[in-house]
């Protein structure tokens, strides 16, 4: 049985779910939705098992072969957060347990939450991609409005962005972030030499690599609309050792599906700003064509085993 | 120069301070975040510097940090506008992440990206790493939610390979011997007893850090020089 653990709505999850479908695959919906009236019972032995029920149905974590986890934070969903503190301190060890279950079968799943973890911190992942063999921005972290200051100075121009997962929107320094350069003091801040080039979004799924070039005057092309800026996407093929260093990183990072934002600059050097753990490739697919979903369908199948 | 990274209301932490006060040892907390002169450089170089009791210093005058910090809260900020905290507090955790994970000098225990602690597990992972580890689990099921309380009546603290505790030794060896397969330095293994055939309970990777026999064992570690 494959189980797939999201919120009925999810771009991606109904796309793997409908495509599972379509191939006949043995396909359950764990729904997130459920959780105030879902238990877990887990077994410790050799290894973890035991058993899920979501409004009386029980789901066994011995029959799942694939795990494919598109989960929100709970709180966002408004009979949670309307649920009261208790509710919440349920809902919490529910998810953990099937969080735990997640980290530690034998079954494949798309992605571990150990291996997902890396990308909540953009500078602790960065390093990370660093040692895979990417080139990444000279960044700096600071809460002091000068070194901030000299920094832009010696780059000229020069992105901001979160440090976590949150607010995750990268912008452009310009004359009027000058006088509120002074807020670092606050909290770190992350800035970094803007690269010039040309973005590519690759997904890596299993060993398979697709790459998307992206055509956009925006600073953040995910936000290209709101900015006033355009953006086209279309199929690239990468050179061969990016394709490798692109397959590599995700393997190091433990991700059998991941989402790279690559830039390749005017004199041909590629760069690796960040490696989504969970990316939306249906975005990518309906925009390209590629064949993202009927891949990560293949690889939670055991196509390619 | 010493770091013990902490919230502000630790005594324990505190404690250890003054107890290595001849070593210069001083208290890190989320406050010292929103000062200026934190600088830590990703993807090329430059001269680190951190902000510790509100001072600001070069990071490789530290010869040592033990994180008692598992994630900055939001009650840790106060000075923060309330509606930025939970973005804040997110935003400082992954800094520290990143900065504790690239110090040079030994961090107890070296963070991962979502525990400044070190890599933590629910309870029942850590059932499953002490049964492959050859520990005798107390319990072999868990259920959620309603999960029963764990029943720990003997704790040993592990600090790199020595291990403090009133146990028989039999149990301070496991306990070693599980905060190497978790690859932590510092652990608390819980047992529900003291004596020898005792089953594994729980882990922890927050220590007590009270006595003196933990505070040297702990000094001794990071005058070693090397962490896990």
């Amino acid at each position: 049985m494959i189980l797939l653990w999201g919120a009925p709505g999810d771009d991606p999850l109904e796309a793997v779910h409908s495509e599972l479908d379509r191939r006949r695959a043995e396909v359950t919906l764990l729904d997130q939705r459920q959780v105030l009236d879902q238990r877990v019972e887990l077994t410790i032995g050799t290894s973890m098992g035991g058993s899920v029920w979501s409004r009386g149905r029980r789901f066994a974590f011995d029959e799942v072969s694939a795990l494919y986890t598109r989960v929100y934070d709970a709180r966002q969903m408004k009979h949670v957060a309307e649920a009261g503190a208790e509710a919440w301190v349920r809902v919490q060890e529910v998810e953990s347990a099937i969080w735990s279950w997640a980290d530690e079968t034998t079954a494949r799943v798309i992605n571990r939450p150990t291996a997902m973890a890396s990308n909540g911190s953009k500078p602790y992942q960065a390093a990370l991609i660093e040692s895979c063999g990417f080139r990444i921005p000279a960044t700096l972290l600071t809460t002091d409005p000068d070194t901030a200051a000299a920094f832009w100075d010696r780059h000229e121009q020069v992105v901001y962005k979160s440090v976590s997962g949150v607010r995750s929107k990268v912008s452009r320094l310009g004359p009027q972030h000058r006088t509120r350069l002074a807020d670092v003091t606050w909290c770190p801040t992350q800035f970094q030499a803007w690269v010039p080039g040309r973005d590519h979004r690759v997904h890596v799924i299993g060993n398979e690599v697709f790459a998307v070039e992206v055509l956009s005057d925006a600073d953040d092309y995910r936000y290209a609309g709101q900015q006033g800026a355009t953006c086209e996407l279309r199929v690239a093929t990468l050179p061969m050792d990016i394709e490798a260093r692109a397959l590599a990183t995700a393997t190091a990072l433990g991700l059998s599906v991941a989402g790279l934002d690559l830039r390749r600059t005017p004199d041909d050097q590629w760069y690796c700003f960040e490696v989504n753990p969970s990316p939306c490739f249906t975005y990518y697919e309906h925009h390209t064509g590629q064949p993202l979903t009927a891949a990560v369908a293949s690889l939670l199948a055991g196509d390619h085993q | 120069m010493l770091v013990v990274l902490t919230h502000p209301n630790d005594a324990a932490a505190r404690a250890l301070v003054d107890r290595w006060q001849s070593r210069g040892a001083r208290l890190m907390v989320p406050r010292d975040l929103s000062q200026p002169g934190w600088r830590h450089y990703v993807g090329g170089c430059g001269e680190e510097w951190c902000v510790t009791s509100g001072e600001r210093l070069r990071a490789d005058a530290l010869r040592g940090v033990v994180t008692r910090l598992p994630s900055v809260r939001v009650q840790d900020l106060p000075h923060i506008a309330a509606e930025d905290r939970e973005y804040v507090a997110a935003e400082m955790d992954a800094f520290l992440a990143s900065w504790l994970t690239r110090l040079r000098c030994p961090v107890l225990n070296r963070p991962v990206a979502t525990s400044l602690l070190g890599p933590n597990r629910s309870r029942e992972r850590w059932l499953l790493l002490a049964a492959s580890a050859g520990l005798r689990p107390a319990v072999h099921h868990s259920r959620a939610p309603g999960r029963d309380p764990a029943p720990a009546t003997a704790a040993v603290t592990v600090v790199g390979r020595r291990w403090v505790g009133a146990v028989a030794p039999e149990l301070g060896v496991q306990a070693v011997c599980l905060a190497e397969r978790a690859g932590v330095d510092l652990l608390t293994v819980q047992f529900d007893s003291p004596d020898r055939d005792a089953a594994f309970v729980c882990a922890e990777l927050v220590i007590d850090v009270r006595s003196e026999e933990v505070a040297d064992a702990l000094l001794a570690r990071l005058d070693a020089g090397v962490d896990a």
